[in-house]
């Protein structure tokens, strides 16, 4: 059996449901932050494998956009992980159940 | 053959992913993620775009996850072992984000089962030269915009973690 692109549909399908449960369960910061980089990647999966549908004169397409992906996800990550350690230096934890007002 | 390997990332993936959520101790699902992460650069070199493999392995293995093991180390109060994450009783917030989670599962292999294209994938060779050549004539703008928004953010990143003086 081919591998064909239904395959790569299916992971990215997988990937994306676990890394949703995981940002919605929200028990941790750092494991949302995990589970958003499992749905980006999910996506960068989706991008990469419908760039092999078309023709060769916009087959870049789809792999650049995974690309750009890739970084702005790399740059949000940085971010992400910034607040989350002032948010530690404030509130001395990082279960977001237990933050709960941002004035003093 | 080249078909088991296929199978073999398409499985480390999905279960290292389904191990980092479900664990309960973080530094267990960051580890996990390495392994995850590797999976899903060896499925995007089946999907024919090496370039990409590549500079995710350096990104997300070599950089995020890193990253990750430096923000768990600073936002836990006692050491790396004892680390556990937050996990009361299984309780109906749970069984809902699970129900959630399966339900957009469904809903998106069912989406693809309708109208997803069954083409399958043939190797056409690398596709470094493509890229180049679209970086650099098409996608131009976006390619720089993209490197000043990364400088920007890693700005701002040091100037937020720094210690401030009063």
């Amino acid at each position: 059996m081919d591998i064909n692109i239904s395959h790569f549909l299916f992971i990215s399908a997988a990937l994306f449901a676990i890394g949703f449960y995981a940002a919605i369960r929200r028990r941790n910061i750092i494991l949302v932050l995990i589970g958003i980089e499992l749905m980006v990647n999910a996506a960068v999966i989706n991008l990469v494998a419908f760039a092999n549908v078309n023709s060769k004169a916009n087959a870049a397409d789809g792999k650049l956009m995974a690309l750009f992906a890739i970084v702005l996800s790399a740059a949000a990550i940085a971010l992400a992980l910034a607040i989350v350690v002032k948010v530690y230096q404030y509130f001395n934890t990082i279960n977001p159940d237990q933050i709960e007002e941002f004035k003093n | 053959m080249i078909n088991l390997v296929f199978y073999f990332f398409a499985f480390l993936a999905i279960a290292a992913a389904l191990y980092a959520v479900s664990t309960k101790q973080i530094i267990r699902s960051v580890f996990a993620m390495f392994a995850c992460f590797f999976a899903i650069s060896g499925l995007l070199v089946f999907a024919q775009s090496d370039f990409i493999a590549i500079a995710h392995l350096m990104i997300y293995v070599g950089g995020i996850l890193v990253v990750m093991v430096f923000g768990i180390m600073l936002s836990q109060k006692a050491s790396l072992s004892n680390a556990v994450l937050h996990n009361k009783s299984i309780s109906l917030h749970q069984y809902l984000a699970l129900l959630a989670c399966v339900a957009l599962f469904v809903i998106l292999m069912y989406f693809f089962y309708l109208y997803g294209p069954n083409t399958p994938i043939h190797y056409v060779g690398s596709d470094i030269e493509i890229i180049g050549i679209a970086l650099l004539t098409k996608y131009l703008l976006p390619f720089e915009l993209v490197s000043l928004l990364l400088l920007a953010a890693f700005i701002f990143t040091a100037m937020v973690t720094r210690k401030n003086k009063n």
